[in-house]
């Protein structure tokens, strides 16, 4: 057991690695000054100061000054070196994988700069070496490499609830020949999906599948790789991240489709946009793309052609951390939106500053810290109170799951909606 | 020439080659990125350094004011200590030469010096902060806070040359050691920064 433990241990400590230059500069250039601590949900709602972002820097960090630094071997007290034991182990569980979304939002406000999910992710590598990743995590992760879907959805499941949204589609458009597309081949866009999707919101597929009957669409979906999610991305398990990837590049190339377009999905997205080819390490050979880019796109080109009046109440914007700070597009998620609703108001902070949803770094799926994600939440509840909004719109499944927890909870009393759906409601097709 | 000023001319040296070394070995990525956004990030790099570093774009200054102010004052004390240093050491008749300018250059340490304080003294009185802090955040700005006011009081005729060059050599000896070496990764670490914003179009910020 102890020997088992140790060398779990040395594994842990090779991704301490003084050659990642990245993850040098990073806990070089933290001077814990502290002044992150308001800039974090975590330590705003729950005021303790193991929340404070550059503790958790320094968490990692005085592992990496006792092993991967010469000043940290000759003089660990001084330079705050400390041994990796079970104490700092589990320490690092609660902190990184328990208390942080990875969305960043320190890391614009930093004094410095310190790219703070950097280092939590290498701390997550770091328990993925010694086997204490969250269980609740994990089997999601684990349901994805198996099963192709993050909620382990049989193939034959899926295929009957899309055939059931074909239907919907068809009577609403009354033209018999509106499809939602499966397996097709050579299409121009290949299209993915939150699992969420066809488990509990089939109507955003329907939704998605209407702009592209009005927008004249070649595209389709695949019944086997159709999830945009990797949570491979949040369990820092690069081999099963890269798994994950692999599935959906492959059936990408499988289907020859030109075109892969991410559905709403944050960190889905990111996985697969920035962090896809790295995993892969290759430049991927078709183009990839999100589904806000697209209607961005279709509306551009007059593709497709909505009327705001159709979406009448107050709507506002929560921002995905992955898609706007850590994705660059505000811009465009902006630009639809005010295409499609004709009244709109923005929280505060918003874009570039604005809070997670409390939902991200993989919170919806540890459900042992539930009641921490529900409480750093009522800062995002606050906000979207004070906007007098009657929706939200977001563009990932993932803020829609857990801001509908945050509306329930806190009794906002608002709607939550993607994109797809806002823009569907307000699409003009003329038939 | 005395032996300090060797002393001290070595450390100093020794500390800026060590310092360019860091500088260099780290600001090359590692890893390759085969993911497509931007290719030229120079843009967002730029804006990294000068926009995004603005006390409005950023809540470590805009809620933290007399922190804030008061680690500028610092910054620019230690800066106008090294700067000090090196005239001194070039121009031995430096008092001659900066003449009525010297006394601009005193307040300024005096002040750094007072900031210098008062953040230490924050760091003592503030639980949180006490709660993050390693020996090292204490020593070094003690190293770097005793650096500036032998440079006052050096600048006054209240120290001889021996203890002060003596003194600027340690500070120099610690600078790539201890925390102070933030020196050179605070400017690595927003250049990864402005990599990471530029090549997802997210910085530049366009209003």
């Amino acid at each position: 057991m102890e020997k088992d433990l140790k060398i779990n241990y040395e594994k842990a400590l090779d991704v301490l690695t003084s050659k990642d230059n990245k993850l040098a500069v990073n806990i070089n250039a933290c001077v814990r000054c502290g002044l992150c601590a308001d800039s974090c949900m975590y330590y705003k709602a729950l005021k303790h100061s193991d929340f404070i972002p550059g503790k958790k820097v320094e968490l990692v960090g005085s592992l990496y000054k006792r092993y991967s630094s010469f000043t940290g071997r000759v003089a660990p007290y001084l330079f705050g070196a400390k041994e990796l034991d079970e104490k700092s182990a589990s320490q690092m569980v609660d902190l990184l994988f328990g208390a942080c979304t990875m969305c960043g939002r320190c890391v614009k406000h930093c004094s410095i700069g310190v790219d703070i999910p950097y280092v939590v992710r290498k701390g997550r590598e770091m328990l993925v070496a010694m086997n204490m990743v969250p269980q609740t995590l994990q089997s999601t992760v684990d349901a994805a490499v198996q099963t192709g879907n993050n909620m382990g959805i049989p193939e034959d499941e899926f295929t009957d609830t899309i055939r059931w949204m074909e239907d919907e589609l068809r009577d609403e458009l009354s033209d018999e020949k509106a499809a939602i597309p499966l397996n097709e081949v050579n299409r121009d866009v290949f299209y993915t999906l939150n699992p969420r999707e066809p488990k509990f919101f089939p109507l955003s597929i329907s939704a998605m599948a209407k702009i592209f009957y009005a927008a004249k669409e070649s595209w389709t979906l695949s019944t086997k790789y159709y999830d945009v999610t990797n949570y491979g991305f949040f369990n820092a398990n690069n081999q099963e991240a890269a798994i994950i990837t692999r599935n959906l590049h492959d059936e990408v190339k499988r289907l020859g489709c030109k075109r892969l377009v991410l559905g709403e999905c944050g960190h889905g997205s990111r996985a697969n946009r920035w962090e896809g080819p790295n995993y892969l390490k290759k430049q991927y050979d078709f183009d990839v793309t999100t589904v806000v880019e697209l209607i961005t796109e279709y509306i551009q080109s007059g593709k497709i052609k909505i009327d705001k009046s159709l979406n009448s109440q107050k709507y506002t914007i929560h921002d995905p951390c992955n898609l706007v700070r850590n994705g660059g597009l505000l811009k465009q998620i902006r630009f639809v939106v005010k295409e499609a609703v004709s009244d709109f108001v923005e929280m505060n902070p918003y874009g570039n500053d604005n809070f997670c949803c409390g939902g991200g770094g993989g919170q919806l799926a540890m459900s042992e810290y539930n009641e921490r994600r529900i409480a750093i939440g009522k800062i995002k509840a606050d906000q979207i109170k004070a906007t007098g909004a009657k929706v939200v719109i977001t563009p990932c499944h993932n803020c829609v799951d857990q801001l509908s927890q945050l509306n329930h909870t806190y009794k906002l009393g608002v709607q939550i909606k993607t994109i797809a759906e806002v823009v569907a409601d307000a699409l003009i097709i003329n038939n | 020439m005395e032996w300090y000023i060797y002393f001290a001319s070595i450390s100093f040296l020794i500390s800026g080659f060590v310092l360019l070394l860091t500088f260099f070995k780290r600001v090359q990525s590692k890893s390759l990125d085969f993911s497509k956004g931007v290719e030229d990030t120079n843009g967002a790099v730029f804006y990294s350094f000068t926009k995004a570093m603005s006390p409005f774009a950023k809540e470590s200054a805009y809620l933290h004011l007399p922190t804030y102010v008061s680690g500028i004052i610092y910054h620019i004390g230690s800066f106008v200590a090294i700067a000090f240093f090196l005239f001194a050491l070039i121009f031995p008749n430096w008092n001659e030469i900066l003449s009525n300018f010297a006394i601009l250059i005193e307040i300024v340490l005096l002040l750094s010096v007072l900031c210098g304080l008062f953040i230490l003294f924050k760091r003592f009185i503030k639980s949180d902060l006490r709660s993050l802090s390693i020996p090292d955040d204490y020593f070094s700005n003690l190293v770097t806070s005793c650096f500036q006011l032998c440079t006052l009081l050096y600048m006054i005729d209240s120290v001889s040359a021996g203890l002060y060059f003596t003194l600027s050599a340690l500070f120099f000896i610690w600078l790539p050691v201890g925390k102070t070496r933030h020196l050179v990764y605070f400017f690595v670490a927003r250049i990864y920064l402005g990599r990471f914003y530029g090549k997802r179009g997210t910085w530049p910020e366009k209003h």
